[in-house]
């Protein structure tokens, strides 16, 4: 996992599958992302467009990137995804359960408010990511019943479920608090981690009820890196 | 004694202990601060827990094996820049007496990396405080006043003394020797204890920062000692080191 090939943002979440053999895995996304770049070069497609079609081995993820961690995760749908399957481009991240009534309602509507500031070509290239911090009971399909629930745009959006151990270790990483209740309920703190490209955290908004502005402009920002020449 | 007989025994008494550990549990702990509103007591499984912290000796061992988890090459979200500063080089101690003295600036992430290396885990926070509940007489001494002058002395002391090689201190009930007076220890749900800054939150889960239930409060005032661990990690991230701030290993027995 050390030396990983750089692969673009995939077009659409069934690419990212890691599936038991990464190596055809990868294939898979190189070839089906050179099909992307080499039909569309000359249009405006970001997803190819600033990442150079994805045929350079890329470097370990830079030495604060959340993306060193390496775990597997379960999208809503069942896919096998890595954490930095969204490597290249900006991502916003959270940690939430799906049967959570209190905080975690106003976590997700705080990140479709950021969500909605955006202009399309912006949202276009952003990515939510929310992995659950209830692997015993956020199974795909719980999750998938959520993001009906919450009508989120499951192109952009990605709910996601690990094993208890990555879980701890992604919540560190991020300093997520939280505990496990009696009840089976989880008392957590509330945090909206925005990644640059490579995984590296550019803003951190802790608490319920804080405005997406902050969110909003760590997001241009991010992208604004991208705009620069290399 | 026939195979059989054996079979029999270990059935009953469990697994042989892993090497360097004591069986510690079933218990319930009393717990200083609360679980839930209301609620203190907290069931413990039984779990296999070393009887010392880890060493510098042993946690070079395994960096020399590990080399990710060299000082010179870990990732700065692992560990900040003073993980391991008190050894001369990256796979190099300072002196022969750090060998036998307990491994600090160590990282939660490279902690709990080196136990899974070991086949095990950090102890979980209730695991480790019924673990350190206990004198060598008593299976909860936190009530008892020699106790608990003993931890507050320790926590008194100038940080400037060397920290002195581990098994020194006495075994308690478990045969667990070093929770008090020693070094602070990482456990592996450091990030759940949820301290308020204030108890004005208190039954307001809403306007607190955290989801669910209200954060903890300490259910004992007195017991200073378990306070002070509380909110020490409280104040903790993953990557965070520490001159003084060491671990152990534990692992499930299985059963109870």
């Amino acid at each position: 996992m050390r030396s990983m090939t750089r692969v673009p943002r995939p077009r659409h979440p069934a690419l990212t599958a890691a599936g038991p053999d990464r190596r055809a895995a990868l294939a898979a996304l190189i070839a089906s992302c050179a099909f992307a770049c080499g039909t569309t070069s000359a249009s405006t497609d970001h997803a190819c467009h600033h990442h150079g079609g994805g045929h350079e081995l890329a470097p370990d993820a830079p030495s604060e990137s959340v993306y060193r961690l390496e775990m597997k995760l379960v999208d809503q749908g069942g896919r096998d995804v890595t954490l930095d399957a969204h490597r290249g481009g900006p991502v916003v991240m959270a940690m939430f359960y799906a049967s959570c009534t209190s905080a975690c309602p106003l976590l997700i509507a705080q990140l479709k408010a950021a969500d909605a500031q955006l202009t399309p070509e912006e949202r276009a290239r952003t990515r939510f990511v929310l992995v659950s911090l209830d692997p015993e009971r956020d199974t795909p399909q719980a999750l998938s019943e959520l993001a009906r629930r919450h009508a989120l745009d499951l192109e952009r959006w990605s709910l996601e479920r690990a094993g208890e151990a990555d879980v701890r270790r992604l919540a560190a990483v991020l300093g997520v608090k939280y505990r496990k209740l009696p009840n089976g309920d989880y008392n957590h703190s509330s945090v909206i981690t925005v990644l640059d490209r490579e995984g590296v955290a550019r803003a951190r908004q802790e608490g319920p009820r804080q405005p997406a502005e902050p969110i909003v402009q760590a997001v241009r920002a991010v992208l604004g890196q991208d705009e620069q020449p290399k | 004694m026939g195979i059989a007989t054996s079979c029999l025994l270990v059935a009953l008494t469990g697994a042989p202990p892993p090497a360097g550990m004591a069986r510690v549990g079933p218990g319930v702990l009393e717990s200083t601060v609360e679980i839930a509103p209301g609620r203190t007591a907290i069931d413990v499984a039984a779990f296999w827990l070393d009887v010392v912290p880890v060493t510098n000796a042993e946690f070079l061992a395994f960096v020399a094996g590990a080399p990710e988890w060299r000082r010179d090459r870990v990732a700065r979200v692992f560990a900040t820049p003073q993980y391991l500063t008190h050894w001369r080089g990256p796979l190099e101690l300072a002196d022969a007496a750090q060998a036998s003295e307990p491994v600090t600036n160590v990282s939660w992430f490279a902690a709990q990396a080196y136990c899974e290396a070991r086949g095990g885990r950090l102890p979980s926070e209730r695991e480790w405080e019924l673990a350190a509940a206990a004198s060598a007489t008593q299976q909860d001494a936190r009530r008892d006043p020699a106790f608990r002058q003993v931890i507050l002395s320790w926590y008194a002391r100038s940080a400037a003394t060397r920290i002195g090689a581990v098994g020194r201190g006495p075994a308690n009930l478990w045969g667990i020797r070093d929770l008090h007076g020693l070094i602070w220890e990482w456990v592996l749900d450091f990030n759940g204890t949820l301290l308020a800054e204030d108890g004005r939150d208190r039954g307001d889960p809403d306007s607190s920062r955290f989801c669910g239930a209200a954060a903890l409060y300490a259910s004992d005032a007195e017991d200073y000692g378990a306070i002070m661990r509380y909110a020490m990690r409280s104040s903790l991230e993953g990557n965070y080191t520490t001159s003084r701030l060491g671990f152990r290993c534990a692992r499930d027995a299985g059963g109870s």
